[in-house]
């Protein structure tokens, strides 16, 4: 029996197709043409696979055309797209000023060349299915509605929307707050030497809700950004808004943060990913605990991580037909960022591909498909390489003080007797980390450390038990705290935390009843603004924001979660802090102390997110 | 119900928009207001300008008419957008939209650097350095066939000439009878007028 699946505002509608009509079957319809949704268009059709490519924009390329987003930094090179790229940079070279432009005509070229049939200003509606098996979509193009049947759905919309449509199940936003990533707005610019392109942040948008995206397409595009314009000369805005995050579905092998930072990787990888975990915003504070222990709490935010991709990350958990080759593939939220860098979703169209294509020629289920043939194929091209299995690395091109950068690859301590060492330098963030990897072997060690004479040493103690899980170094954080540690640690070319802040995260983690009276007095003291901390010259410099105090809101943020999180272990203190957070926030004074920039702005949404983030956990509060 | 559903965020939109706020819900397809001009490549630096209009009034991006009934009231419109479909009731629908029907002229355009004037039939300056080359297309011609046809221009490109950017939307000129009604619908498409000035100013104009 075949069904008939749409989303009516957002909710499910499912109808029973007894005689569906078909305009035509394809063997592989792509639904979506960004960077991954086009190539995997031409790699099927390369394969012999009639194709049917679906864009709601009228050109190709997503975000590497219409968006304006001409580079990338980081991720793994290899695999089928190099050939395209090289004509797209030959191209480029002799008859455009930017790459996009040259992408938007040479990769189109290459998808009529081999015979994929291209919808431009269409979407897709509706997704038929036998049970959980995707059999072909419903679009509407032109103001009119048709549908097509295939052997084979790809999902490349960035948004999982095909899947959502179908009823795969999907995951957005964080946990604190149900925020996405800042979205951008890239425009063009000439500087009187070339053309380049300009991308600023904004707020967060929930580009599901019809409102909110209006809304932030409207106070982007209206935005009159003079600080981004001195001395150049406006050419166009991008027509494509610049979303970072998306849904994400639940996939039949699912990446977590947790996992890979504990080493552990799948045994059926498609490619490695490699980059840092960048949410793109300064409000680390109200992201995951896990993120927040290597982020915050190690300070490693902008080390690189290496993550193996199984295949089965792009296969929405028990259905069949579909798959999901672009960044909404199944990866938890904090992974996601970095399983999103251009060569992924290159490569992650090749294996699409390649999976597809083994599939419908061999006449099986994605699901009866062999790992080994899948792999040898990627293997062949370089999309899958053993050597980009790297770990973790320090990577970039400049140190935070603006000195080159070397590369080089993490080594953890294994040896309890360095950690020392390395706990009382300016960059402790490898032995923080590398204790935590050690366990209950690394307590004796730390708990000398606690005793020294060097602040370093017994500081960054502090901050290692803490990731055991041990409080003894807790008298240590408190002090951190209430001298307002403004201490910027090393370990990163950006984001380093100061050592204040990491103190407050630590004793929010933990749960410190001791530290909480402390922290409702930073967040609700008017003349807190006025301690040395926030006037110190290297921080300001560091931190600096136009409009935005961020050390203060560094202190208040971190202040804010580590209050919830104390609330949420000692029901006996949520009386009290939530006083404090009525008094910090009710009358929205806080808001003008932080920033001086509208409310849907980036820096705007960072401040109006901690109000709401107390505000929902008083509510959890008094609801339990 | 709404007084009035816009087709089209364009600056006949941001006119009506501009006097009837939130008696008036604009439907646009695309993620940009405008986008009649700008999409085209044209007036470019007036890009940020339009969006102040719709202070007030609804308007959904990314959301697209299937279709509109007639009832005694109005319309009942189904629409499809980015949470799926949603009906929404007006007394009246202007549809300022410009299609390949309504069209007499019809171009795809590129912005293009160059040191002089590019020979080509349908050039203008429009900055220092910086020509609008107009190509002609049929009327039936898709966006994939228009940048075949752009791309042998460009390929015919002196080594001092490049491509900025090419269009996101076609150029209409519109044929005569415009503003019209049909079937209940009123049609004022914006592309009817030389200029945003102009199409905002005929926006403005419209009485319900």
């Amino acid at each position: 029996m075949m069904y008939l699946s749409e989303l009516y505002r957002g909710e499910h509608r499912l109808q029973i197709v007894s005689q569906p009509v078909f305009v035509k079957e394809f063997d592989v319809i792509v639904c979506g043409l960004g960077t991954a949704g086009s190539l995997a268009a031409l790699f099927c059709a390369e394969d012999g696979l009639s194709v049917l490519g679906i864009e709601a924009f009228t050109c190709l390329g997503g975000t590497h055309t219409a968006g304006g987003i001409g580079g990338h930094y980081f991720g793994c090179p290899g695999g089928r797209y190099e050939p395209l790229d090289e004509a797209v940079r030959s191209f480029k070279d002799r008859y455009t000023c930017t790459a996009p432009e040259s992408r938007k005509l040479v990769a189109e070229q290459a998808l009529l060349a081999q015979g994929v049939e291209l919808f431009y200003e269409a979407s897709v509606c509706g997704v038929f299915l036998e049970e959980k098996t995707v059999v072909g979509v419903r679009v509407l193009r032109h103001g009119h509605l048709a549908d097509y049947k295939a052997k084979l759905v790809l999902d490349c919309t960035a948004e999982a929307y095909v899947a959502a449509i179908a009823g795969c199940e999907t995951e957005f936003g964080r946990c604190a707050d149900g925020q996405a990533q800042p979205y951008s707005l890239v425009s063009m610019f000439w500087n009187g030497e070339r053309h380049k392109y300009n991308n600023v942040d904004f707020g967060r948008v929930n580009q599901y809700d019809p409102e909110s995206l209006s809304q932030a397409i409207l106070f982007a595009r209206g935005y009159q950004m003079t600080e981004a314009y001195t001395g150049r000369s406006h050419i166009a805005q991008m027509p494509l808004l610049g979303i970072r995050e998306g849904r994400r579905i639940i996939a039949e092998e699912q990446v977590l943060l947790e996992d890979v930072l504990a080493d552990k990787q799948t045994e059926t990888p498609m490619f490695y990913s490699y980059a840092d975990l960048d949410k793109h915003g300064w409000d680390i504070a109200f992201d995951s605990a896990c993120m927040g222990d290597w982020a915050i709490g190690a300070n490693l935010g902008a080390y690189n991580v290496t993550v193996a991709v199984p295949y089965k990350a792009i296969l929405p958990k028990g259905y069949e037909g579909i798959l999901v080759p672009c960044r909404a593939l199944g990866v938890d939220r904090d992974v996601s960022s970095c399983v999103r860098m251009v060569p992924d979703m290159k490569k992650v169209a090749e294996v699409a591909a390649q999976w597809g294509a083994l599939a419908i020629r061999q006449g099986k289920t994605l699901r009866q498909v062999s790992y080994d043939r899948l792999k040898a194929a990627l293997t062949s091209s370089g999309c899958l390489k053993e050597s980009d299995n790297r770990g973790y690395y320090i990577d970039g091109r400049k140190n935070w003080d603006g000195t080159p950068l070397v590369k080089e690859p993490v080594h953890w301590i294994t040896d309890t007797a360095l950690l020392p060492q390395g706990l009382k330098t300016e960059k402790p963030g490898q032995a923080i980390w590398s204790a935590g990897r050690m366990g209950q072997k690394a307590l004796p060690v730390l708990r000398e450390c606690l005793t020294a004479e060097d602040e370093n040493l017994k500081k960054h103690a502090a901050f290692a038990l803490a990731l055991l899980g041990s409080s003894e170094g807790n008298a240590i954080l408190r002090d951190m705290v209430v001298n307002r540690d403004g201490f910027m640690l090393r370990d990163c070319r950006k984001h380093n935390n100061l050592r204040g802040c990491m103190a407050i995260y630590w004793l929010g983690r933990l749960g410190d009843k001791t530290i909480a009276p402390r922290l409702m007095a930073l967040i609700c003291d008017e003349k807190e603004q006025e301690r040395p901390v926030y006037q110190n010259a290297l921080l300001t410099t560091r931190y600096k924001i136009a409009d935005f105090d961020n050390i203060y809101f560094q202190f208040m943020s971190q202040a804010v979660m580590a209050l919830v999180r104390i609330g949420d272990m000692h029901a006996d203190l949520q009386a009290q802090i939530a006083e404090a957070f009525r008094t910090a926030f009710e009358d929205g004074s806080y808001y003008h102390r932080i920033t001086k920039r509208p409310a849907m702005s980036s820096e705007g949404n960072m401040a109006m997110a901690m109000k709401n983030i107390a505000f929902s956990a008083m509510e959890n509060w008094q609801n339990k | 119900m709404f007084d009035v559903i816009v087709l089209g965020a364009t600056f006949v939109a941001a006119g009506i928009a501009k006097q009837y706020k939130e008696k008036c819900l604009v439907l646009e397809r695309s993620a940009q207001a405008g986008h009649e001009f700008f999409g085209a490549l044209r007036f470019l630096e007036e890009e940020s300008s339009i969006y102040p209009f719709f202070e007030g009034s609804k308007i959904l991006f990314c959301t697209e008419l299937i279709s509109a009934e007639k009832t005694e009231d109005g319309f009942v419109c189904l629409t499809h957008g980015v949470n799926g479909y949603d009906s929404y009731c007006a007394k009246k629908i202007i549809d300022t939209r410009c299609s390949d029907e309504m069209s007499i002229y019809k171009t795809f355009n590129l912005l293009v650097q160059s040191p002089r004037a590019p020979t080509f039939a349908d050039s203008r300056q429009v900055g220092e350095d910086r020509y609008l080359i107009c190509c002609p297309v049929s009327p039936d011609v898709g966006y994939a066939q228009a940048r075949a046809a752009a791309r042998e221009i460009i390929q015919r490109f002196s080594p001092e000439q490049r491509l900025i950017l090419s269009a996101s939307g076609f150029d209409y000129q519109v044929k005569a009878g415009y503003p019209k009604t049909e079937n209940g619908i009123y049609y004022l498409p914006s592309k009817a007028y030389d200029t945003p000035a102009l199409a905002l100013a005929a926006g403005e104009g419209v009485k319900l």
